[in-house]
C-alpha cells in the first residue's frame, strides 16, 4: 500500500540538506549506463506501453545515463500508474559544453580538451565515455586558450535542463539536482593528472593561468546561465579521490581547486540553491575544507572508503548522499540482503537527519531487482523520525 | 577491445538502441529507410537499415571514396569528416560549400540525425 507522504521530495530534500529532521529518510540516485537500462528493459520491471504514454504526454526524458523515465518508473502508484512503489527523492542531470578541434590532433574534443569515445561492444550495447587528456604539451594548451570564443557555453543547453527539471517535479514528485563539471575534471580531463602534478610542482603561475583561463570561459559561465533556470539543488561531478585517498596532494587541491570550488558553491548560495558535490574515493582529508565553503551535500562516498560514522558525528553540517556500495553489494547481494543491510545503514546514518542514501555511483551491471529492493528499502525503513 | 563500431557510427547506433530498447522506435520511425552514412576521416562507412521497430547497422569496408556511395542502393547518404558533424549546422554548411559534406536526400538524413540526437 502506498504511504501517505507528509513532505514533498523538494521538501524533504531541502529540509535534509538545511540540517533539519524531514518526515523520513529521501533516497538518490545519479543514473544507468546502457548496460542497466537493457537490463531493466528486459526485467519484469521494464516501462510497458502504457508507462510510454504516459512519459511522453509528460515529455519525460529517455536520455542515458540520467534514465529520468526509468527513475519515475520507481513512483507509487498514486503518482505513476504503473509504478514501482519504491520512491526515489531525487536524481541527477548536467551538460557539458560543446566541441573543439585543435590543430596538433585529428581527433575532435570535448570543451575541457579531453578525448572522449563511444563504442559499440560486440553484445551490442552501447558505450560512450571520456578517454582520456589531449593537452598534454604546454603549446596544446595554448592553443587551446586561443578558442576562447568557441568554449563559450549554449544558453539552450541549460534551458532544456530548466524544462527536464520542473516536468520531474511538476508531474513525478522528483527533485533533479542539476550542475556542471567541477574544476578539477575540467582541468585533469584536458591536462592530465602528471601535468597537474607536474606544472603545479615546477609552474604554478602556469596551471593557475589554465584554471583560471577555464574559469572564466567555461565555468562561471555556466555557472550563471545554470542558476538563471533557477534550480532547487546545485550538483556538480568533480572526481578527487581514489580508494586510498586523494588524487592529489591536499596542499595542490586548497592551493588550485578550493578556491574555485568556493566559487561554485557561492554563485549557487546567491541564487537560493542548496550545493552538493559528487566525488568518487576517500576525500575524508577534505570534509573540514567542505564544511568552511559551505558545501551542503556530498555525494558517493563509497561505505568501503569512507568512514562514514566518522563525519556523521565529526561533520553534521554536511548531508551525506549516497553511500550504498554499488561495485560489490548491489550488484553481488540478494534483495533480501539488501534490505536488511539498507536497514541497518539508515539506523546508523539517517536518526539525526543529514542522509540521503542511493547507489554511489551510475548503475552499470545491477540486477534491476537488487535496485528495486533499495529503494523499496529505503522507502519502507526510512520513517524513522 | 573488440568493437562492433566506434565514433559518430557508434553513437548513430547508441541513438537507435535507445529507441528501440523503450520502444520508441517504429513510433518514430514507421516506414522502411536505408541509409550510409560515411565519416570520411573515419572509415569504414556504415549502412543503417531501419524497418518496423528494428534496425541493422553493417560496415561497408569496400567504401573507398565518396563518390561511390552514389552506386549504393539506399535512400541517402551522408558523408563528411568527423569535426564538420561535430561543429553543427554552421560547420556543415561550410562543407558542402567546400565540397567536403555531400548529402542525398538530405531530408530524411536530418530527420533521423536529429532524432536520434534528442
Amino acid at each position: 500500500m502506498t504511504k501517505v507522504e507528509k513532505m514533498s521530495a523538494l521538501e524533504r530534500i531541502t529540509t535534509v540538506l538545511e540540517g533539519k529532521i524531514p518526515d523520513r529518510v529521501p533516497s538518490f540516485i545519479l543514473g544507468g549506463d546502457c548496460d542497466f537500462v537493457y537490463r531493466f528493459m528486459n526485467s519484469p520491471y521494464k516501462l510497458t506501453e502504457e508507462d510510454m504514454i504516459q512519459l511522453d504526454k509528460d515529455r519525460v526524458s529517455f536520455m542515458i545515463p540520467f534514465i529520468h523515465s526509468i527513475v519515475a518508473k520507481f513512483s507509487p502508484p498514486d503518482i505513476f500508474p504503473g509504478g514501482l512503489d519504491a520512491k526515489i527523492d531525487m536524481c541527477w542531470s548536467t551538460t557539458g559544453g560543446g566541441f573543439i578541434q585543435l590543430g596538433f590532433t585529428d581527433r575532435v574534443l570535448n570543451n575541457n580538451g579531453g578525448t572522449f569515445d563511444a563504442v559499440v561492444k560486440e553484445d551490442g550495447i552501447p558505450h560512450f565515455w571520456y578517454t582520456g587528456p589531449a593537452l598534454l604539451k604546454k603549446e596544446y594548451i595554448q592553443e587551446y586558450w586561443e578558442k576562447e570564443k568557441e568554449l563559450k557555453p549554449n544558453p539552450a543547453a541549460f534551458r532544456n535542463l530548466s524544462r527536464i527539471r520542473k516536468t520531474m517535479l511538476e508531474k513525478y514528485d522528483i527533485v533533479v539536482s542539476q550542475g556542471i563539471t567541477g574544476p578539477f575534471e575540467n582541468c585533469v580531463f584536458g591536462i592530465g593528472h602528471a601535468n597537474f602534478a607536474r606544472f603545479a610542482r615546477k609552474e604554478p603561475s602556469f596551471l593557475q593561468q589554465h584554471i583560471d583561463f577555464q574559469w572564466e570561459t567555461i565555468e562561471e559561465p555556466s555557472l550563471k546561465l545554470l542558476m538563471n533556470q533557477k534550480p532547487d539543488v546545485v550538483m556538480c561531478g568533480d572526481d578527487y579521490g581514489f580508494n586510498a585517498g586523494l588524487q592529489m596532494n591536499v596542499k595542490n587541491w586548497r592551493k588550485f581547486i578550493k578556491p574555485k570550488l568556493a566559487e561554485y558553491v557561492k554563485i549557487a548560495h546567491d541564487d537560493g540553491a542548496k550545493f552538493v558535490i559528487h566525488s568518487c574515493g576517500n576525500i575524508g582529508e577534505i570534509f573540514p575544507d567542505f564544511v568552511e565553503i559551505g558545501i551542503d551535500g556530498v555525494e558517493s562516498l563509497k561505505p568501503k572508503n569512507n568512514d562514514l560514522k566518522m563525519y556523521r558525528e565529526k561533520y553534521p553540517e554536511i548531508t551525506l548522499i549516497g553511500t550504498v556500495d554499488d561495485s560489490e553489494m548491489l550488484i553481488y547481494e540478494s534483495p533480501e540482503y539488501i534490505r536488511n543491510s539498507i536497514k541497518n545503514h539508515i539506523q546508523n546514518l539517517g536518526k539525526k537527519g543529514g542522509f540521503i542514501p542511493g547507489p554511489t555511483n551510475f548503475l552499470l551491471d545491477h540486477p534491476p531487482e537488487n535496485i528495486v529492493a533499495l529503494f523499496k528499502a529505503i522507502q519502507d525503513y526510512g520513517d524513522i523520525y | 577491445m573488440c568493437a562492433k563500431f566506434r565514433g559518430i557510427p557508434a553513437l548513430i547506433y547508441s541513438g537507435l538502441w535507445r529507441r528501440q530498447i523503450f520502444g520508441r522506435l517504429k513510433k518514430d520511425f514507421p516506414g522502411k529507410t536505408k541509409l550510409v552514412v560515411y565519416i570520411t576521416d573515419y572509415p569504414p562507412a556504415v549502412s543503417i537499415k531501419i524497418d518496423r521497430g528494428n534496425f541493422e547497422m553493417e560496415k561497408l569496408e569496400e567504401v573507398k571514396e565518396i563518390s561511390e556511395l552514389e552506386n549504393i542502393d539506399c535512400d541517402g547518404y551522408f558523408a563528411a569528416p568527423q569535426g564538420y558533424v561535430f561543429g553543427g549546422p554552421t560547420a556543415l554548411m561550410k562543407g558542402v560549400e567546400e565540397g567536403k559534406v555531400k548529402m542525398k536526400n538530405e531530408s530524411i538524413i536530418f530527420s533521423i540525425l536529429l532524432r536520434i540526437r534528442t
